[in-house]
């Protein structure tokens, strides 16, 4: 599975700001059944995207589960996305420190796995004066796509600009931003701030600088629900795609019975659908 | 302490602690002695608590002469003044915004494309720039053709150990340092001049996040406040000077940062429970709406751009303005101040 041009469907999405994704970032999980449950449901109800650690372990349980969904779709006659992208998300914390051997080993692990978009966490910031590192990435990635996850904890703009600018000269059109604001916070709303004031500075500062960069897509990440639409839109920040954060999804599901029926399936769907998906 | 500091110190304290902080920024980079003379006049007959000058003993003059005429004017009108509004004087560290003024070098290919984007005409047409006018906001240097690329910045370096004391002298109770640089340690050596300038006043450090990671911010934070304890204010500047559009999207960063700096440093860590913090950097009448829509709380709110921009059509001398326009002035000034404060 290699990214292949992004298919018409997926660029109108993101042209339409319609592109959601589930997102369990950089999480290792004990019980994998965690994960199948919100996969298998997440593609039926309409995500675009599904974004898990890059460890092939998981990238081979995201493939099994997104191709479940995708015969049941079939069987219960629901609309899903005929491509899902799948997203393998990488520290780069994990890369500072290597040597050039152990750095290329640590990458080689799933290399060769099915997934369409690298997703770089920029969680360190030794990087910035060891570029280099970012451009053997990018190099040995090229058939793929890079999205760059950007959050101002240790960036401030004038880094994550750029960081933007080398990563465009790299992956031209194969390049997705994903924004975050400020995680472990339970007000929803003062995340939602951070998260799209960062895209905010993105906007201005990198898409508007240049026409070149004006079509790079800009995903929202981290969110727990749509409310972050209404206060872009409010403050006039656009965005193309909205990550979800799986443990908002989870929490719908106290019970585990969204497997036994059809019946169940079809009800789980809708409760995701009418909280995550914005069809208008 | 004499007891007239100390009730001025503790008159400051009270309105940042009950969030009734309204200041005027006339401009770090504003040495127009007769636009500060009106823009002290008229706020501080509006209610402004504040005004934050230009680092320059005349300037300084020129606000207290503002603020001394509206004084005689309140008791003509009968209008009620809580308190005499307090005079900041802003310095900043080489390389921030708020300090520099911008050049137009031989490069300059004569578009003329600067020239209406300057929001206090300091461009004229024979291209040189007027420096007393520039408030280094860089809105020329975003309408300069990239192949030109003719726009520079000086920094107009002040030795601040002999600056601020005149300043203080002239009437200035309190001193902002404009710190949206990377450089933790000249910055700090600066900040102990600041803070030994007015050892009994409040002193306020600015910051961005230009060039400064959260982290970075919270460390600025903490190494300030050991220089300053109890004195410290924080003005959280969302980009500087970009408050020209009045709407939601402009303010946006200000509100931003200044979320940041509650969640991290206030809500965390009782050292800084109390510890005051403004909103600034593209601020507008949407500022305080949008704040307490996301829940953001603030100390005060410092209004520069936008503020001057109201009110900039009828600026005149104190005594050579109608009473007609000074009204219509004086409505546009205390809106804004209401919008944000108690909307």
């Amino acid at each position: 599975m290699n990214k292949g041009p992004l298919d018409k469907n997926l660029l109108d999405k993101f042209r339409k700001s319609k592109f959601y994704k589930l997102d369990f970032g950089l999480k290792e999980f004990k019980k994998k059944d965690d994960i199948q449950f919100l996969i298998f449901l997440a593609t039926l109800s309409g995500f675009s995207g599904i974004d898990i650690i890059a460890k092939s372990e998981y990238i081979k349980l995201a493939c099994d589960e997104i191709h479940k969904a995708t015969k049941k779709s079939n069987e219960l006659q629901i609309n899903c996305n005929p491509q899902i992208l799948l997203f393998a998300s990488f520290g780069i914390n994990k890369l500072s420190n290597l040597k050039e051997s152990s750095f290329y080993k640590e990458l080689d692990m799933f290399r060769n796995t099915p997934f369409h978009v690298l997703d770089i966490h920029f969680n360190e910031i030794t990087f910035l004066d060891n570029f280099e590192k970012v451009d053997i990435i990018c190099d040995l990635f090229k058939d793929k796509i890079i999205s760059v996850n950007l959050s101002r904890k240790i960036l401030s703009n004038a880094h994550m600009i750029d960081l933007l600018e080398k990563c465009f000269k790299n992956m031209k059109k194969n390049l997705i931003i994903e924004v975050e604001g400020m995680r472990f916070y339970d007000d929803k709303f003062n995340h939602n701030l951070q998260t799209i004031s960062t895209a905010d500075i993105i906007n201005k500062q990198f898409k508007q600088k240049s026409f070149k960069y004006k079509n790079v897509p800009i995903i929202l990440g981290n969110c727990h629900d749509l409310e972050i639409e209404n206060l872009s839109r409010e403050c006039n920040v656009s965005f193309n795609g909205i990550s979800i954060n799986y443990q908002s999804i989870k929490s719908l599901f106290k019970q585990k019975s969204y497997l036994y029926s059809n019946e169940n399936i079809i009800f789980s769907v809708n409760k995701i659908k009418s909280k995550y998906i914005n069809l208008q | 302490m004499s007891s007239g500091l100390k009730n001025r110190f503790g008159l400051y304290m009270d309105l940042l602690q009950s969030s009734n902080y309204f200041k005027l920024v006339c401009g770090a980079g504003n040495e127009d002695k007769n636009e500060v003379e009106f823009l002290t006049y008229v706020y501080t007959l509006a209610g402004c608590a504040g005004f934050d000058v230009s680092a320059s003993p005349e300037i300084v003059s020129s606000a207290k002469k503002g603020i001394n005429a509206a004084l005689i004017k309140a008791h003509d009108l009968n209008i009620k003044l809580p308190f005499i509004p307090f005079i900041t004087v802003s310095v900043g560290m080489p390389g921030d915004h708020h300090v520099r003024k911008a050049l137009i070098t031989n490069d300059c290919v004569g578009c003329n494309l600067c020239i209406p984007t300057c929001p206090t005409d300091a461009i004229p047409e024979n291209l040189i720039i007027i420096p007393e006018l520039c408030i280094g906001c860089g809105n020329c240097e975003a309408a300069c053709p990239p192949a030109a690329d003719a726009i520079r910045y000086s920094h107009n370096s002040k030795e601040l150990s002999t600056l601020l004391p005149k300043c203080v002298e002239a009437g200035a109770e309190s001193i902002e340092l404009h710190a949206g640089v990377p450089d933790d340690d000249s910055t700090m050596e600066e900040w102990k001049v600041v803070s030994d300038s007015v050892p009994n006043g409040m002193i306020s450090m600015c910051l961005d996040r230009k060039h400064l990671s959260n982290e970075m911010l919270i460390d600025r934070i903490k190494l300030a406040k050991r220089i300053a304890s109890d004195r410290l204010i924080i003005q959280a500047d969302g980009i500087p000077m970009s408050g020209g559009i009045d709407d939601f999207n402009t303010t946006l960063q200000a509100v931003s940062i200044a979320d940041f700096i509650n969640k991290e440093m206030k809500r965390k860590d009782k050292i800084f429970r109390d510890l005051p913090v403004l909103i600034s950097g593209g601020t507008n009448s949407y500022t305080g709406t949008l704040a307490r829509k996301c829940g953001v709380p603030f100390n005060g709110i410092t209004i520069g751009t936008h503020a001057r921009k109201v009110i900039s059509k009828f600026e005149a001398k104190p005594n050579d303005l109608t009473d007609e326009k000074l009204n219509l002035a004086l409505n546009n000034a205390r809106n804004l101040i209401r919008q944000n404060l108690y909307a």
